[in-house]
């Protein structure tokens, strides 16, 4: 069990100032099963009214709109979570996490990468030997691929990031008869946000991380999950400008210990 | 009828005075025309209408049970395996976005066009549900005040249910779940298909029309703008597909969304007209399920029949399918608007058996029919009496209760041999009687 | 401004192009009407006048074309057009019964097109829009929305009168109902632009140059 503090810290500049600026966050952990939520916050600067609400698959949904001028928007979210060592969400199965969604329909190819794979034993085997094979398949290449970029084409080009890792994880343990979804989060020592992937075994959800090729611990903060990218993205808005934009990303999550009863705001 | 006949030109002079057009896309560019009037209705007698009403309104009732069943936590259609749960996951009507959210008063498809045929022998058959954003209202509405004006002995002579509280039910439906605030009709824009539909039952329904950028929302409710300040927005009767509602949750292209509308939704602060994510419910794969659904969740007998169906995806449905595939008709599940379908008949040898392959390796992309041979109705085509075939939309509203229009849009094909009767194909409208 | 607020910007924009379409029929059937024995039109004045591109070659050529060709942005057959779109989005506003006169001038426009003494359909295009405005001056509970056309068709016409340089006091007249209906709308308006129409009503300062029709056309910010 850990007990983690968590600053995550999004700065978007806009090239050209921007109106009417809609946004949905999700940068908010949820308590679960592995997860127990002490206290968090999400903050956003211009300081506008927003919503805190759920959305289908019962991720922490924060929804506003800046209406004036502005250069930029910031946000970011912080907080305390207990962390389980049981790495398993119990819940009942949504069976939508069983078919293909559009950024993680299979090929072909993909099938026969599968067919190919010496899997063996129980469900939790067959996941773990897909994580590691997708862990070998693709390199981790920054900037080989983008948010819009599909399982098939990150198989394919065999590089991306762990989003890209998480998409064929999920597409290939479906193809593989197992339920799997797309989650993101922190993770302890990381200064950017993850992607990792979850399968479904017997009764609940079990965490697999194919781009460290490791299990997922109690050193990960879960902040929502999807059946890709798509369903769960951090941050998505539109606005009335026509410049380009910049965003900045910084991440803090730390161990606090029971003597440290004040952590850092 | 005689009579209506020697008026079909004076009442063609005042739809093009009321410029009843439907719009089409061809080749890129986007072109009005007028909608095609045969002054002959269809006549549907008291009885069989009673009959009629009742099956449709217990097949609505069972549509909107599995839509409410699908998106909330019970699921129990594919926990029983009444409905094999590919053929809701795999359907692009299936939105993510929509799980774990039960609209106000529990109604998904307030406004239900269900298509049928009826066949040589009188039997009305269900050929497609539309559970999303069915058209065509307007134009048998109008038409009928239009009638009058010009033949109103017609109306003296015979009994016809008047038909023109299409906008008062209309009206009923957006009162019944609204949210607070006022009722609006969002159309895309001046360069839709149905654009004239929208207006007119903008009006007819006392409702506002809207176009994307008159609605914002702000402080998780929906707003209507006008110079004068912002109005709350209680049911939006949207006119826009499911995928266009909302940039932030759906299309990220959308132009003709309106951004957060899906948060204020989920919130329970605006109804949405019809629910999004009712294109589970009338996928052409589902369709086949929907005798099974009547009988799930209300332990009733349908009351009105499917066309006889199979599904490729069960294998003794596909083996008749592939011996049978010159007597049948072929429809890809992912296409609409009469796009997508085929008649085995019509293939030559080649192209048979490449329907078969593609069958083989996906049957699950497809259904296939018996062809019914469905009534054809006269019509008058340059002055000379001819017989075409022709289809029927009866539309369903659900409000307090679930009612019937005493009307509907009977489309008919222009092509003597075509059984394709879409609008968006080239064919023309009549009016619809229900006689009282 | 991200948006436009649909509905005020198409009944301002129903006014303007009513408005168009009516004075500028009537002008050209006149300058028709002239050509028929009188000497030949000079048509290049006339683009010249209203600022518009004058690819004709020859007087022909130019009423046919800018009276009836549609695909000709300047023509009197797109405005009539773009008359009927925007009356289509405010249906609910204005009711069916007032927008099937701008449907009729339309057809009658059409019509008159194919005709070989187009001077009679043109006339029935005049009827439909008098009978619009009749119609939408009955039906129209909201004199806010009376008013936002009106000052649509009041801004059309001194423009219009302005640019063809004709009928300099029922100009004048129409500038001082704009005034009053300016008045009446709340519509938001350019106040510099504004001050330059007043001092001419009002104080009955002659603007220099072109200054009084760019007041007129940039008066409203819709």
């Amino acid at each position: 069990m850990k007990w983690l503090f968590f600053h995550y810290d999004t700065f978007l500049e806009f090239e050209r100032s921007v109106t009417e600026h809609q946004f949905v966050l999700r940068c908010m952990p949820r308590t679960n099963d592995r997860q127990r939520v002490v206290q968090a916050e999400v903050k956003v600067s211009p300081a506008v009214p927003f919503t805190a609400q759920e959305d289908g698959f019962g991720n922490a949904v924060q929804a506003g709109c800046v209406f004036f001028e502005h250069n930029s928007f910031h946000y970011s979210a912080h907080g305390e979570v207990f962390v389980s060592p049981d790495n398993k969400d119990r819940c009942a199965l949504n069976p939508a996490f069983a078919y293909p969604s559009r950024l993680t329909a299979p090929t072909p190819e993909m099938a026969a990468f599968l067919k190919a794979l010496p899997l063996e034993g129980g469900r939790h085997a067959v996941a773990q030997a897909i994580s590691s094979a997708v862990h070998a398949h693709i390199a981790y290449s920054p900037g080989s691929t983008d948010v819009h970029t599909t399982a098939a084409q990150v198989f394919a080009g065999r590089a991306g990031v762990c989003q890209d890792y998480a998409h064929v994880f999920v597409a290939l343990a479906r193809l593989a008869g197992i339920p799997a979804r797309y989650a993101n989060g922190l993770v302890l020592g990381e200064g950017a946000s993850h992607a990792w992937a979850e399968a479904y075994i017997d009764d609940g959800w079990v965490g697999f991380d194919p781009t460290r090729d490791s299990a997922v611990g109690d050193d990960y903060i879960r902040f929502s999950v999807g059946r890709d990218f798509d369903d769960c993205p951090i941050e998505r808005g539109v606005f009335f400008g026509d410049g380009g934009q910049r965003q900045t990303v910084q991440i803090k999550v730390r161990e606090l210990s029971q003597i440290d009863p004040a952590p850092e705001r | 009828m005689e009579e209506l006949i020697r008026h079909a030109g004076q009442i063609n002079q005042q739809l093009s005075r009321y410029g009843v057009k439907f719009g089409i896309y061809k080749n890129g560019a986007f072109n009005e025309r007028l909608f095609p009037y045969d002054a002959i209705p269809r006549i549907i007698s008291a009885s069989d209408w009673r009959d009629l009403e009742r099956g449709l309104v217990q097949r609505v009732v069972a549509l909107n049970a599995f839509l409410g069943d699908i998106y909330g936590e019970r699921k129990s259609i594919i926990r029983e395996k009444v409905v094999p749960e590919e053929f809701v996951y795999l359907t692009s009507g299936y939105l993510a976005p929509c799980e774990g959210f039960a609209p106000a008063k529990g109604i998904f498809s307030h406004i239900s066009g269900i298509d049928l045929v009826q066949d040589r022998a009188g039997r009305w058959f269900v050929l497609e549900d539309n559970l999303r954003v069915p058209s065509g209202a307007s134009y048998p509405l109008i038409a009928r005040d239009l009638c009058r004006r010009c033949s109103p002995d017609t109306f003296r002579r015979n009994h016809v249910v008047d038909n023109r509280d299409y906008g008062d039910l209309l009206k009923e439906v957006m009162d019944h779940v609204n949210c607070g605030g006022i009722n609006v009709i969002l159309t895309p824009g001046r360069y839709n298909a149905a654009y004239f539909e929208h207006s007119l039952l903008a009006e007819r329904s006392q409702a506002t029309l809207a176009e994307p950028a008159d609605l914002v929302v702000e402080g998780n409710v929906l707003y209507y703008r006008t110079y004068e300040g912002n109005t709350r927005v209680g049911t939006v009767y949207r006119r826009i597909g499911d995928e266009y509602m909302d940039p932030l949750y759906f299309r990220q292209d959308s132009l003709i969304g309106v951004p957060n509308v899906m948060s204020v939704y989920r919130a329970g602060n605006v109804a949405l007209v019809n629910a999004p994510g009712n294109g589970i419910g009338d996928d052409k794969g589902i369709y086949y399920f929907v005798p099974k659904m009547i009988r799930h969740y209300l332990g009733e007998e349908p009351i009105l029949q499917n066309a006889p169906t199979y599904l490729p995806f069960y294998e003794g449905d596909r083996r008749y399918v592939l011996e049978n595939i010159d007597k049948l008709v072929v429809k890809d599940v992912a296409e609409a608007g009469g796009y997508g379908v085929v008649f085995g008949s019509a293939l030559s040898a080649g192209e048979r058996e490449e329907l078969k392959a593609t069958i083989r390796a996906t049957p699950r992309r497809f259904i296939a029919q018996e062809v019914i041979d469905f009534q054809s109705l006269p019509l008058m085509l340059d002055g000379k009496r001819v017989e075409r075939k022709a289809d029927f939309r009866a539309y369903v509203l659900a409000a307090g209760g679930v009612k019937v229009w005493a009307s509907g849009l009977t489309r008919f094909s222009t092509d003597p041999v075509s059984f394709i009767v879409n609008s968006s194909q080239g064919g023309g409208f009549k009016d619809t009687w229900v006689l009282s | 401004m991200g948006s436009v607020l649909s509905k005020t910007n198409r009944l301002f924009w129903l006014g303007r192009y009513n408005e168009r379409v009516y004075t500028s029929l009537k002008f050209v059937v006149a300058l028709y009407d002239r050509s028929i024995d009188g000497p030949p039109t000079d048509y290049a004045e006339v683009c010249r006048r209203l600022d518009i591109p004058c690819p004709y070659s020859c007087a022909e050529e130019f009423f046919r074309s800018f009276i009836f060709d549609v695909s000709n942005p300047d023509s009197i057959a797109q405005s009539a057009d773009r008359m009927l779109g925007n009356g289509m989005v405010l249906r609910e506003v204005i009711s069916s019964t007032t927008l099937s006169y701008l449907q009729m001038a339309v057809n009658a426009l059409r019509l008159a097109a194919k005709s070989g003494s187009p001077a009679l359909e043109l006339q029935w295009v005049l009827d439909d829009i008098m009978a619009f405005r009749g119609s939408f001056e009955d039906f129209i509970v909201d004199e806010t929305v009376r008013n936002i056309i009106k000052c649509g068709i009041s801004v059309e016409r001194v423009s219009m009168f302005e640019r063809l340089g004709v009928q300099r006091e029922e100009a004048g007249v129409e500038l001082r109902k704009l005034v009053y209906r300016m008045a009446k709308t709340r519509l938001p308006v350019d106040p510099g632009h504004r001050d330059v129409i007043l001092q001419k009503v009002v104080g009955g300062v002659e603007p220099e140059g072109n200054a009084l029709l760019v007041a007129v056309e940039s008066l409203f910010t819709v």
